[in-house]
């Protein structure tokens, strides 16, 4: 009895143990996060001088980076003397890979570790702002980051909006794209396809009819890895391509339901015949390989992608292959595209006004982009033709010994001012510029979807489309049935309620607006 | 007198005991308290104490959905398969190894089982698409060609994969809790099976009546601690194997996977802690379940 009574109130004593460990850890952290941001106020309000006299305020900057970047310590002190001297800021540079991005990015936002400046894309932003992880930037844009939206188009910047404010400030990059079909240049040559003038499916499909004849050993399409064949097909998906518009949102602004469509029944009938014809290669749908991998094994003729100009030069940097490209729909722009990686400024920021003076810097300043970019000059890049501001590595260094991989320019904030790496056209700025400001937007660009009101539906919706996108787009089962079944499961789900619910804040948004 | 004797001769031990019970503390109990979470709509901006509370809100999408049925069932009947299947093989074998008396054959046998537990999952995935893949899979490519039979494409079939899962979790895990159950069985006491032997019992009575009764309260503890765990799945097994593939869902689909490929757009970590708080229920109400059956049954095998 004794003993029973001694271990209940060891257990009692230890749960109290816990609620008192952790309301102690927590009522001092939130009193001292009032207090800061009650001070950060007040900066702001009393002592306005960008590039003031008091002590070096240190921003971190965290981002992801697909190769070795364990020189990122370097270029930080490099970019500090530059940024020290402008605006009295110092520069932490976090790069991690992109394999454990998102999760090290979560853990970082939940810790509440030093975090200031940091890209928001793979997780929707409006996420982000439920989740109260970043925050506003009207303000700080006006006062300390003036000179972004010099080099940003507004139709472009003002995309990072949820709800009216703005969250997120995208990048220069590819911001439109237009659909075609990218494959191996030398057998299209070889059986004298004609891809420049290849522009419906039906055309597609002749070409790919003569490859499966002529080469027996080789499948003329796959998709890419993880079995997406492509993840549009003219129409804005509007976020989650749970409601979207058809026609890549340029005749209205009416929301429906993708996987009822038409279109989509179309596209999916017309992969399922490619597939029973032999033109799709077999488990497509569980592809392990990108399409570009498959190429170069030889084992398949090409690919859909989103594309840009140029885009033949990338692809063929991931290939032994020249590429060669049919171009299927117009380019357009929307806002998943231009949202789709936006940089933003994290809640835990101390120094709000000094990130946004930071991001300024990295938006506008060549030096700062060109060693955020490619690295330090004569450690990691040299110049190789200096009049057309083209670079490469330095002798003795190259892709597999570097310590800081240059490949992701597009993620950096401006890379239009930096130099241009050797292998692209030297016009490729003016000629990606040019582009984004010529596609045809879609009349919701600028409108981000916040799904805070159905999130158990979109939770459940997002299960089902799992299920049956991928074997659909892959031809891997048949529409006939398939398709009736994935429609009878979305609606069950109830999609209908997050297409209502997405036209509502659509029509919002659109009244706002005009 | 004698208590306080008693006390200080293990006060040695009482100290031993406290960093694994600090460790316990800190790893197992203060967490605990992010329960609260599973009941939180969690803004980072006012911390989680501060953020507003939303009752059983964030449990509503695990039963909402249709599948919750589907999810439900798989999760136990899985589970319950690799339970019975795997502890039936594990002592089936452990018997047979310590059957063996070769020193070095025992050695290699026992590396050889325990080899594919410590192979990641992502590599088994692998390993098994070498085998299914549809045009240069080992079973469609040497197998069924060689008998005329026509190639199956093994990840848009979903009737096989029953099968194909529980054969792979038994292959991965039998050589685990085979080690657990040999170990046992070397530490009995020969003078029983002597005794055994003298009274005229071949083997196969030796095992029954020897062995497997001495045996039964490691299956026991093993088997509760399996049942805990229950409702959990093996992520791996159920999205990597399976390449994510979207026709086999019906009966790959787990509450982990489905909280995963749910949840990968929201990034909800209160609806995601309401997951993981379910889950611990359930494994919770089941242990207590099936210790009050097992005490009903034999007292002496029940873990408190």
């Amino acid at each position: 009895m004794i003993k029973k009574c001694i271990s209940i109130l060891l257990a009692l004593s230890m749960l109290l143990l816990v609620f008192a460990a952790c309301s102690g850890d927590s009522l001092p952290a939130s009193s001292t996060n009032g207090s800061e941001g009650s001070n950060a106020e007040g900066d702001g309000d009393d002592t306005i001088s960008p590039a003031d006299d008091g002590p070096t305020v240190n921003i971190t900057v965290a981002t992801f980076t697909s190769g070795d970047s364990s020189g990122a310590d370097d270029v930080a002190a490099e970019i500090s003397k530059i940024s020290v001297e402008k605006i009295n800021v110092e520069m932490t540079l976090t790069m991690i890979n992109t394999g454990s991005w998102q999760e090290q990015l979560n853990l970082m936002l939940s810790s509440g570790e030093e975090l200031d400046i940091f890209p928001v894309g793979q997780t929707p932003v409006s996420t982000y702002v439920n989740n109260g992880q970043i925050i506003e930037l009207d303000d700080l844009l006006e006062q300390y980051g003036q000179d972004i939206p010099t080099v940003i188009d507004p139709m472009f910047l003002n995309a990072g909006r949820v709800n009216g404010a703005l969250y997120g400030i995208t990048t220069n990059r590819d911001l439109a794209n237009y659909y075609g079909f990218f494959m191996r240049k030398d057998m299209a040559d070889q059986y004298n396809i004609d891809y420049e003038n290849i522009s419906t499916l039906d055309e597609l499909e002749k070409a790919l009819t003569i490859i499966r004849d002529s080469e027996p050993d080789m499948y003329p399409l796959t998709s890419g890895v993880g079995g997406m064949m492509i993840n549009a097909w003219g129409w804005d998906p509007l976020g989650d391509r749970l409601g979207v518009l058809l026609n890549s949102g340029i005749d209205n602004l009416d929301v429906v339901n993708l996987y009822e469509t038409d279109h989509f029944k179309d596209f999916v009938t017309r992969m399922r015949r490619w597939e029973q014809m032999g033109l799709i290669m077999p488990d497509s749908a569980n592809n392990q390989d990108s399409a570009e991998a498959n190429m170069m094994a030889g084992k398949v003729f090409g690919g859909f992608g989103h594309l840009k100009p140029n885009s033949y030069l990338t692809k063929q940097r991931s290939s032994t292959h020249e590429i060669a490209i049919a171009t299927l729909l117009p380019a357009t722009t929307n806002s998943s595209n231009v949202i789709g990686h936006m940089w933003s400024i994290a809640t835990n920021s101390k120094n709000p006004e000094k990130a946004m003076q930071m991001l300024n810097l990295m938006y506008i300043d060549p030096d700062v982009t060109n060693l955020l970019i490619f690295g330090i000059e004569g450690t990691h890049w040299q110049f190789l033709d200096e009049e057309n501001d083209i670079i490469g590595y330095v002798d003795g260094v190259d892709t597999t010994n570097t310590n800081y991989t240059p490949v992701l320019g597009w993620m950096w904030p401006n890379q239009f001012v930096g130099h241009i790496w050797v292998g692209d056209e030297p016009d490729v700025w003016e000629v990606l510029d040019t582009f984004n400001k010529n596609s045809t937007p879609s009349m919701a660009l600028g409108f981000v979807f916040d799904n805070a009101a159905v999130k158990n539906e979109v939770t459940a919706c997002t299960a089902v489309v799992d299920k049956y996108y991928n074997s659909l787009m892959c031809g891997s089962i048949d529409p006939e049935t398939a398709l009736p079944q994935f429609n009878q499961e979305l609606k069950d789900a109830g999609i209908d309620n997050i297409v209502a619910e997405k036209q509502r804040q659509l029509d919002e948004w659109n009244a706002n607006n005009s | 007198m004698k208590r306080s004797h008693k006390i200080k001769r293990f006060i040695p031990f009482y100290l031993m005991m406290i960093p694994s019970l600090l460790y316990l503390f800190i790893n197992n109990y203060i967490p605990m308290a992010g329960l609260i979470i599973a009941f939180k709509s969690v803004n980072y901006r006012v911390g989680i104490i501060n953020s507003p509370w939303v009752g059983f809100k964030n449990f509503e999408f695990l039963f909402k959905t249709k599948d919750a049925w589907t999810i439900t069932r798989n999760t136990i009947a899985y589970n319950a398969a690799f339970i019975i299947l795997g502890t039936v093989i594990a002592i089936a074998v452990a018997i047979l190894l310590n059957e063996i008396t070769k020193r070095i054959v025992k050695n290699v046998y026992q590396t050889v089982i325990l080899l594919p537990y410590l192979i990641s999952i992502i590599v088994v995935s692998y390993i098994v698409l070498a085998f299914l893949s549809y045009d240069t899979g080992y079973i469609n490519n040497q197998l069924f060609s060689a008998f005329g039979k026509d190639p199956i494409s093994w990840y848009n079939e979903p009737d096989y994969w029953p099968f194909i899962l529980i054969f792979v979790y038994i292959w991965k895990h039998f050589g685990y809790s085979c080690i657990i159950y040999y170990a046992t069985v070397v530490g009995f006491d020969k003078g029983y099976y002597e005794a055994a032997v003298i009274d005229g019992a071949n083997r196969w009575q030796t095992i029954t009546k020897v062995t497997l009764p001495m045996l039964t309260p490691t299956i026991v503890t093993l088997t509760l601690m399996n049942i805990g765990r229950i409702f959990y799945s093996d992520f791996g097994l159920f999205y990597q194997v399976p390449l994510n593939s979207g026709p086999l869902q019906n009966v790959t689909q787990t509450i982990d996977t489905y909280v995963y490929r749910g949840l990968i757009q929201l990034n909800d970590v209160g609806m995601s802690s309401a997951a993981g708080f379910y889950q611990s229920v359930v494994g919770f109400v089941l242990v207590l379940l099936a210790n009050m059956i097992v005490s009903k049954i034999s007292k002496d095998n029940a873990l408190f």
